[in-house]
């Protein structure tokens, strides 16, 4: 919380969640893919996950509904790129070791997004992960700013606030 | 493990929590690198039940990744609704938080 940037993508996320499955349970960045044996052997499950937990891909969420691990990420920024990782996750969800005792369950993929794109509804087909819209008044802020930034408007007003903090001896 | 009234979280073990109250905002805090003090944002709730015991104890987290993930449950105290399986892997930078959020049984 001591970043000048503010996170955006994580509210995001439990905000969609809460307002759409507040009644399942949620997974938040949970590691997938498999644990390897030297690790398990060496340290037993708990510790070697914990060990080896940092080097996995995380995804944003895994909401467990009845019959599914529906498998959920939020993006604003780099939407493709959301998109492009689903599918990967899918494939780890049958060798990751902490989903085991929730199986069998069918996967579901969706991709939250403030703003989709002909391409990327056309991908998303393709991949079988649907395209959820979805905002929040922080993400519609966060867009904007991002909108304005090139502007010289925006530049002229950002840097007249740089200078301020520079006086106040905040930089 | 609590520590006194604090929950710690243990690398790679997790703690599920029950939310009764919460803060937000700055607190002194001394900075574990430079030794110095600081002040900081922190959320910090206030932990009723602690893998399944009733406690009195605090849990708080400066970590923003982990902000992001708890506060939308803070808009009219959400929290109360919900249990929380916290577990904290890997260490500096590459520290995570996986949470697990399950509805509590009315």
């Amino acid at each position: 919380m001591a970043r000048k940037t503010k996170q955006v993508e994580g509210p995001f996320l439990s905000s969609y969640i809460l307002s759409h499955y507040a009644k399942f349970p949620v997974l938040y960045d949970q590691g997938l893919g498999a644990i390897p044996d030297e690790y398990l052997r060496k340290y037993g499950t708990a510790k070697a996950i914990g060990l080896y937990d940092p080097t996995r891909l995380h995804v944003d969420a895994i909401v467990l509904l009845p019959r599914y691990f529906l498998l959920i990420e939020a993006k604003v920024w780099e939407v493709m790129m959301g998109l492009g990782k689903l599918p990967i996750y899918a494939s780890l969800v049958p060798i990751t070791p902490e989903l085991k005792q929730y199986e069998p369950r069918d996967i579901l993929m969706e991709l939250v997004v403030a703003r989709t794109n002909d391409n990327l509804e056309i991908a998303s087909r393709a991949n079988g992960v649907k395209i959820v819209l979805y905002s929040t008044p922080e993400v519609v802020t966060a867009l904007r700013d991002r909108e304005n930034y090139q502007l010289p408007e925006y530049r002229a007003k950002r840097e007249q606030v740089l200078k301020t903090r520079e006086s106040l001896g905040l930089e | 493990m609590p520590l006194g009234n604090i929950v710690i979280l243990e690398p790679g073990k997790p703690e599920r929590m029950h939310f009764r109250d919460h803060y937000k905002g700055p607190r002194d805090i001394t900075d574990n690198r430079t030794g110095q003090p600081t002040l900081r944002e922190v959320l910090e709730f206030d932990v009723d039940e602690l893998n399944g015991q009733k406690v009195n104890a605090k849990y708080s987290t400066m970590a923003e990744k982990h902000y992001g993930q708890l506060a939308p449950y803070l808009a009219n105290k959400a929290y109360l609704n919900y249990d929380f399986i916290i577990t904290k892997t890997g260490s500096g930078f590459r520290t995570t938080y996986t949470t697990v959020v399950i509805p509590r049984q009315k």
